[in-house]
């Protein structure tokens, strides 16, 4: 079976490179592990690189006026260092030299030796950090977790900052989303450091596809060799690490960080030159010239325009370099940028979205935050147990920074830190904003109880987190709704969904009290809006509360975007325009005693039925008299409301004549249809009729104004006027003939001979023209409207 | 002007077909040369703008019928532009703030000030002060009707304001006070009837006792309805039958369809239907306490007495929500919902006892 025999292939292929995929993660796995342990043990220096070190620094920097080229630094304490200043040629080769360095820019987890220099090598910066500082204290990386803290920083520095994870091993974040913008920013190199590491990290892409699939980069190049997508956007809650995690990935590869954030100036201007620096320019003063990476961090909040322009940047160069080639040497991009948000779908972002590799950040693992919250407790000598740190993770949403900082205030309450404590402290509990949907979720379903107090034996604490409670129920919706903050959002989707769910209320008497609640929360909303009373606005979230109690089923609703409220008012204003329409072209003697209600109550659902009599298809000369006296009111009746009847083209190429405005809309509901409708004949004949009738009137009313004016002013018309169409006559008009200046081939004016009979040429000029026979369809008689009829 | 209520609409004082003891003291104010301002208010249809047509007409004579209309533009502070259209003669002019919506108080100060201060040029033969007739103005806010009393008094010289509403409840005081307020009370059944009558007769129909009975009766004593509703029958059928079936507004037709429904089956599911029923309402423009007032008339025609204090106590709370409220579809529904409640709890009752 041949057939077989290929599907047995391909599922063997497709074993293996599982197997393959989970060697690779069981690497990093070791390889992390092994790192940890590398790191703990007093780290065996190599005597030669700090040698080899100190000479660096001898040769670059000094405390005395050297004889390289140099710039003069102050320190904090006031001492003055000399730096040297290298040439251009020499921070070129500088830089080739470090490109050449592979080891230091290949991706992660190739072979353990390499990983053994990069181990030493951070090691050996550390001494070396420390032999600038003048403080040799050896002893401190004695210290288990393998963080390097001097005990004078303890008191200065904050948590948060002392326990950052210094390389990428201590990073705490996922894993695939680590390796993916490490990917990203290895596919940088071609350009930066002129290197082809493509080959490479296609057969790692190749074995990584299966386990990867969700945030792969298509490992696509421009022209240039640049990655495709020329910008990462990180996205994802506050404090998962994200800056962190951008940071020292740039610095594993090899880049010198630029940072940008919230605090700096980002107006477009701004935005411009920081552009322009970091990208095409170098810093000089770093001992290791690297190239510089872009990270601009909090960009959901820059403004617009600054959006604009960085997405100009980075697709404009782009696009005129394809266009125009090598004739032209444009400045375009070599540099990567990393943008970091929280909030993905802001408006601003969304061109930005589109054009940028986006890295999706997951919630960090809770079992892993908490055991690196074990370390910092142990290390900082904080008596705590693993469910107590659990239960901190979960309760800042696996929120690093803000965890850390809890510990560290425990800290100086300088007790054990118990499960209850973590519940009883309001701390730690930010101003979450949940989603739209997630908050109606919330509404509509009652949370199952959670039992994450299992593994404590404190029953305070559980009953304090016993989720079913009414207590605890109406606290979390008031939290939820409170932070969301968009009370009318909300209620409007609670409104419109309610009715779909199953709620078992046969006498509606809990329907009808949350709809009372509706009603007030709509009353106080309005006091709200109109008097700017905003002390009521505290008692909205309530209204919730009391729609959770009415609404809340342990069933999962189904939950729609609610639009009806909007749709409502697009039509009502559609209506209002059809009526406005109406009153604009009334009549004034009928449009002063009417107005948009009793237009829409009583005229129009009346005039349906008054504008439709029984008139039958035929030929107009065949009207009894009646028909015509009804023929003639619907023509009357239509004028004075501003209705006709109007040809429309349907798409199946029929004609039709409607409304014109459509008062049918206005007037007739669902329910009915009108009763009698004219056929296409019919209202063709109307609507000639009236134009006709329309004609008539305008007449009557300039004759009319004519004769005013003859009594008022005196006749100022003229003779021709007075004489009938048929017999005006088409005047000549009498034109000057131009003076065109004639010149010769060499702009010498030449003097025509024909300007001396000017005078023959007015002659001739006289003649004009007059059509007498041939085919033409202008008969012109005299004819009045009056006479049509 | 060829619908009856156009066509046969009075046009003087004299020829009012009813309320004449009140036509003839209005004519005797005008015979004063000057009079103080009017408030006009009354139910619709019941022809307080033709009274006031007249009472212009007796004033200023035949030119106040030449009118034209204009539109007019404004800018408020905040640089939005406002169109508003006139109706006017050269003696007065006719506006209808709300219109503009809450921006009214632009409008009502811009408006009066412009008209004014400007003088009537040919004082002799003419009166020395303009007209300003604003309708609906049971519909302003209230910063327009502030922004209104202090420029009444003020320009009291050159001009007069003539207000016309369907309620004075919602006009302030200070307001109130300083007009004279005028009640057009609605045309009784009799009334109109003989109106439809004497209609009837110049158009040469012949219009039966019974029928014009049944359409005066049906109009709700809407004077403008009831000729509207009368056409109606005549183009549907002519000659008449008493018992000739009579066109009624759809809107009508929809709310009680809407009532029955709520008779028929108390549940959620209902009620969702329902709602989509007063969107459709709100949709075509009826006002919603119009919808109140129909639905409750309707209800409280099917369902049984015993329960009706229930019902009207729970539509006034619900209808005043809705004055004070903005979102109509709330209370409109909470309203249906508390019916069905009272209404299910009375049958469940019902059932108990037998």
């Amino acid at each position: 079976m041949p057939e077989d025999d290929n599907n047995q292939l391909l599922k063997r292929h497709k074993a293996d490179a599982d197997f393959e995929n989970s060697i690779l993660i069981n690497q990093i796995l070791q390889m992390r592990q092994q790192a940890k342990e590398k790191l703990n043990p007093v780290p065996v220096h190599s005597a030669r690189n700090i040698k080899s070190r100190v000479s660096f620094d001898e040769n670059n920097i000094s405390y005395r006026l050297p004889k390289y080229p140099f710039i003069t630094l102050t320190r904090i304490d006031g001492e003055k260092v000399y730096v040297r200043c290298h040439s251009e040629e020499y921070e070129k080769e500088e830089l080739k030299r470090i490109a050449s360095q592979e080891s230091h820019y290949r991706l992660l987890g190739d072979s353990s030796k390499e990983l053994w220099k990069e181990a030493n090598e951070i090691i050996n910066k550390m001494v070396d950090n420390e032999l600038n500082n003048g403080v040799p204290d050896v002893s401190e990386e004695n210290n288990s977790s393998g963080f390097k803290i001097s005990e004078e920083n303890n008191n200065s520095q904050l948590w948060v900052d002392m326990y950052k994870p210094k390389s990428y091993f201590q990073l705490l974040s996922d894993e695939s989303t680590n390796r993916s913008l490490l990917k990203w920013l290895k596919m940088w190199d071609k350009v930066v450091f002129n290197r082809n590491v493509i080959q490479k990290v296609k057969q790692n892409e190749m074995k990584m596809k299966s386990k990867f699939q969700k945030q792969d980069i298509e490992m696509k190049f421009d022209d240039l060799g640049r990655p495709e997508r020329k910008v990462a956007l990180l996205c994802g809650a506050p404090g998962l690490g994200k800056t962190t995690l951008a940071h020292i990935v740039a610095r594993q590869a090899g880049y010198n960080v630029v940072e940008v954030n919230a605090s700096d100036d980002r107006s477009t201007e701004a935005f411009k030159t920081i552009l322009k620096n970091a990208t095409q320019m170098r810093s000089f003063i770093d001992r290791e010239n690297r190239p510089n990476c872009l990270i601009f961090d909090e960009i959901d909040g820059a403004p617009q325009s600054s959006i604009d322009y960085l997405v100009k940047f980075v697709t404009d160069s782009a696009t005129t370099k394809s266009t125009k080639g090598t004739t032209k040497k444009r400045n375009v991009l070599k540099r990567p940028i990393i943008c970091i948000c929280n909030d993905v779908y802001v408006p601003a972002l969304k061109p930005l979205r589109q054009i940028a590799f986006v890295v999706n950040f997951p919630q960090t693992s809770t079992s892993r935050l908490a055991e690196r919250l074990c370390e910092i407790a142990r290390h900082q000598g904080i008596k705590t147990d693993m469910g107590a740190l659990l239960a901190l993770g979960e309760k800042s949403n696996n929120d690093i920074r803000s965890c850390i900082s809890i510990l560290h205030f425990f800290k100086s309450l300088s007790k054990k830190i118990s499960l209850s404590d973590v519940y009883k402290t309001n701390i730690g509990q930010k101003d979450m904003q949940k989603g739209l949907f997630a908050v109606w979720n919330d509404i509509f379903q009652i949370e199952r109880n959670k039992q994450s107090a299992v593994y404590s034996s404190d029953c305070n604490a559980r009953e304090l987190h016993d989720s079913f409670s009414l207590k605890n129920r109406m606290k979390k919706i008031l939290n939820d709704v409170s932070s969301f903050g968009d009370y009318e959002r909300l209620a409007q989707g609670v409104f419109e969904n309610f009715t779909n769910l199953t709620v078992k209320d046969s006498m509606l008497t809990q329907t009808c009290e949350a709809l009372e609640w509706f009603s007030l929360f709509d009353k106080m909303k309005t006091r709200i809006r109109t008097l700017q009373d905003y002390s009521l606005m505290r008692y909205l979230p309530y209204a919730f509360v009391v729609w959770h109690f009415v609404f809340g089923s342990f069933a999962r609703p189904k939950l729609s975007y609610p639009n009806a409220d909007y749709e409502a008012r697009v039509k009502l204003n559609k209506t209002l325009a059809i009526v406005r329409e109406v009153l604009k072209q009334m009549q004034p003697s009928i449009r002063t005693y009417t107005h948009i209600n009793p237009l829409i109550l009583d005229i129009l659902p009346l005039l349906v039925y008054i504008i439709v009599p029984l008139l039958r298809p035929v030929n107009l000369h065949l009207y009894t008299q009646k028909e015509k006296e009804d023929l003639e009111r619907v023509v009357n009746t239509m004028i004075d409301y501003n209705l006709n009847y109007v040809q429309e083209r349907h798409p199946d190429g029929n004609y039709s004549y409607e409304l014109d405005p459509n008062i049918n809309e206005v007037a007739y509901f669902s329910i009915s249809k009108p009763s009698r409708t004219f056929s296409y004949s019919i209202k063709q004949l109307i609507s000639q009729e009236i134009e006709v009738e329309k004609i008539r009137r305008l007449n009557l009313a300039s004759k009319s104004g004519q004769n005013e004016h003859k009594e008022n002013g005196g006749p100022k018309k003229t003779d021709a006027q007075n004489v009938p169409n048929h017999l005006q006559r088409l005047k000549p008009k009498l034109k000057s003939p131009k003076e065109t200046i004639r010149k010769d081939f060499f702009g010498r004016v030449i003097k025509s001979p024909t300007t001396s009979n000017s005078e023959s040429n007015k002659k001739q000029n006289d003649i004009w023209y007059h059509y007498k026979e041939g085919y033409s369809n202008a008969v012109r008689k005299s004819i009045k409207i009056s006479t049509l009829k | 002007m060829s619908l009856w209520a156009d066509k046969y609409r009075p046009k003087d004082l004299q020829k009012l077909d009813y309320h004449k003891e009140q036509a003839a003291n209005l004519s005797k104010l005008t015979q004063e040369g000057d009079f103080p301002h009017l408030l006009f208010y009354g139910p619709c249809g019941s022809g307080k703008k033709t009274r006031m047509m007249c009472l212009l007409k007796e004033m200023y004579g035949p030119g106040v019928e030449r009118l034209k209309v204009e539109n007019m533009n404004f800018t408020t502070p905040s640089n939005k532009k406002l169109e508003v259209t006139t109706v006017s003669s050269s003696y007065h002019i006719e506006v209808n703030p709300s219109d503009v919506g809450i921006y009214d108080r632009v409008i009502i100060m811009n408006l009066i000030k412009n008209v004014a201060q400007t003088q009537q040029l040919d004082i002799n033969g003419q009166r020395a002060f303009k007209v300003i007739v604003l309708t609906n103005v049971d519909e302003l806010t209230k910063d327009a009707q502030h922004a209104l009393r202090r420029t009444m008094e003020k320009y009291i010289s050159t001009c007069r304001l003539l207000l016309c509403g369907t309620s004075i409840s919602r006009i302030i005081p200070a307001i109130r006070s300083r007009c004279l307020c005028i009640r057009v009370a609605a045309p009784s059944i009799e009334q109109i009837s003989t109106i439809l009558q004497t209609i009837c007769k110049k158009e040469g129909l012949t219009l039966p006792l019974e029928l014009a009975d049944r359409i005066a009766i049906k109009s709700n004593r809407n004077l403008r309805r009831a000729l509207l509703m009368c056409e109606a029958c005549k183009v549907e059928s002519y000659p008449f039958t008493p018992d000739q079936e009579i066109e009624e507004p759809d809107w009508q037709i929809f709310i009680k369809h809407i009532a029955n429904k709520a008779i028929k089956e108390q549940s959620i599911s209902t009620l969702a239907e329902i709602r989509e029923r007063f969107y459709e309402l709100i949709i075509h423009g009826i006002p919603s306490d119009i919808i109140f007032k129909t639905l409750l008339k309707e209800l409280l025609k099917i369902s049984d007495p015993e329960i009706h204090p229930q019902i009207v106590e729970s539509a006034a709370f619900y209808e005043h929500r809705l004055q004070t409220g903005s979102k109509d579809i709330f209370h409109l529904e909470a309203f249906m919902a508390k019916f069905m409640c009272i209404y299910s709890q009375f049958l469940g009752e019902f059932v108990d006892i037998c």
